[in-house]
């Protein structure tokens, strides 16, 4: 395993180098709570500095990585040292700069679909279960992507996209469901949680 | 079952005592034995051995400590029927004041026979603490599964228990390797380097000799535990095993892979009250199903 100072920042980051900047944002988010001053996961292993050195690389990392213009060059520089293949690297087409005449393709590098869909493709304002299904898979995404990565119980996501309410948990663990699936699919969270629960409750009312 | 049959071992440690150790090992080995998997769990905990109540059985009268102490000759005469189908218990020692210590002889010959048990699964429940002989339970695993709850005292003792871990085996490579010495020398108290992770350990090996850390670290490669969190009620919770996964990678150079987490549930502690298992009388409870979630990402 190599050591902090030998890694790239999609190491350091811990992201894929193909990831969207949504995936870059989540992931800076959880560095800051790791290697914080308040970390439950890592006061008693490290001391302060420790942290604050561990957190200062990752924020250089973030730095580079969120701005497109920086992380194409980070990638060209990656690819001249042969420290990664160009087949790894989002394709360079898929960075918006570069495609400044078709801003519908803006967001659509990567493996997700624009966050705004929601609406064109399931109707307004409708959250339901199956229309949150149908949107997934207009984005291409499997259910066990969904899974593996927010580590939610495959039998709840499935039970939510068939607005099986009676077999869904207490409520405030299908918000929390629900929030962590619309993120993965880059859906405006707090809009899919409300319009859900408002349906659920709906069917649990007497 | 022919000879070449592998038998898949599990161990689950954590460190820290009362975090769910013996209720997830119990249920994932129930999960196992309703596919058809022919278990043997086995209660590692020598100085608290309780799973036999877990599956709600009384306590066997043949126990680890038996045959450690040779009143009975076969392991297998300590195996005993737990009322659940293809599911076996070896429990742990209950009497014996120097069972919870077996010498090293006892444990070799106990961890040679463990591994011609003629099963498809072998489940080893783990007591707490650091001891020699829970860190070489959990290391001969095929998978060491580390339980861990969001709570600062367990999270502290797990990466106690990973540390050494990790230690036990780089020694072990290293009298394997006939370069014990290096290893000894470097961790000698009076040399005082103050080495606080795996990674400052192989600096300082590769001061003395770098192909030493070439094939240490070659030999470490396999060590990779896996990290169930236990007792989570928020999302915030859940956020603290990729936490720790991150810290293990970034400090310790150690890689772990977060297997699952599961559920608070206050049926746990009626299961356990009732002395009836979780996942046989409360299947669809949000515990039960984060244990069968968990054990089946270590089926894939």
């Amino acid at each position: 395993m190599k050591k902090l100072s030998q890694q790239n920042y999609y190491q350091i980051l811990e992201v894929d180098p193909k990831a969207t900047k949504t995936e870059i944002l989540r992931a800076f988010d959880l560095a800051e709570e790791t290697y914080g001053t308040d970390s439950l996961a890592t006061y008693s292993l490290m001391t302060q500095d420790d942290r604050r050195n561990i957190l200062s690389k990752i924020r250089e990392a973030y730095q580079i990585l969120v701005d497109e213009e920086s992380r194409k060059l980070y990638d060209q520089y990656l690819i001249k040292t042969s420290q990664i293949t160009p087949e790894k690297i989002r394709s360079i087409q898929a960075v918006p700069r570069q495609a400044p005449a078709i801003p519908q393709e803006k967001e659509t590098q990567g493996p997700l679909a624009p966050a705004g869909a929601i609406t064109s493709m399931a109707g307004e304002e409708n959250y339901s279960g199956k229309a949150l299904k149908k949107i997934r898979e207009q984005k291409g995404v499997d259910l066990k992507q969904i899974a593996q990565v927010t580590k939610i119980n495959i039998t709840y996501l499935k039970l939510i996209e068939e607005d099986n309410y009676a077999l869904l948990p207490a409520p405030v663990y299908v918000k929390g469901f629900l929030v962590q699936y619309a993120q993965y699919l880059e859906l405006p969270a707090e809009k899919v949680r409300e319009g859900y629960m408002k349906l659920y409750n709906q069917a649990k009312m007497p | 079952m022919n000879e070449g049959h592998k038998r898949e071992i599990w161990a689950v440690g954590g460190g820290k005592g009362g975090i769910g150790k013996s209720l997830i090992v119990a249920n994932m080995s129930i999960i196992l034995a309703q596919r058809g998997k022919k278990v043997v769990l086995i209660d590692a905990d020598l100085g608290g051995a309780n799973l036999h109540t877990c599956l709600g059985i009384p306590q066997p009268k043949a126990t680890l400590g038996d045959f450690l102490s040779r009143r009975v000759s076969r392991i297998e005469d300590t195996i005993v029927e737990t009322g659940i189908p293809n599911l076996r218990l070896i429990s742990g020692a209950q009497e014996i004041l120097g069972a919870a210590n077996p010498k090293h002889s006892q444990k070799v010959r106990l961890l040679r026979t463990i591994g011609s048990l003629n099963v498809d699964f072998i489940l080893i429940d783990l007591g707490s603490g650091t001891s020699f002989n829970i860190l070489d339970f959990f290391l001969v695993s095929d998978h060491g599964l580390l339980v861990v709850i969001p709570e600062p005292t367990s999270i502290e003792n797990a990466y106690r228990f990973l540390k050494c871990s990790f230690l036990r085996k780089v020694g072990n490579l290293a009298a394997q390797y006939d370069v014990k010495e290096v290893f000894d020398a470097v961790l000698d108290p009076k040399s005082s380097r103050g080495i606080r992770t795996p990674f400052e350990l192989f600096d300082e090996i590769s001061k003395v000799d770098e192909k030493v850390v070439e094939l240490l670290q070659k030999g470490m490669e396999g060590f990779k535990p896996k990290l169930i969190l236990n007792q989570v009620r928020t999302d915030n919770d859940i956020r603290i095993g990729f936490s720790i996964r991150s810290a293990c990678m970034k400090y310790l150079g150690i890689q772990m892979d977060y297997l699952g987490y599961i559920y608070y549930d206050d049926l746990v502690w009626q299961s356990i009250r009732k002395k009836r298992p979780l996942i046989i009388d409360y299947p669809h409870s949000l515990a039960a199903q984060g244990i069968r979630s968990t054990a089946e990402s270590l089926l894939q």
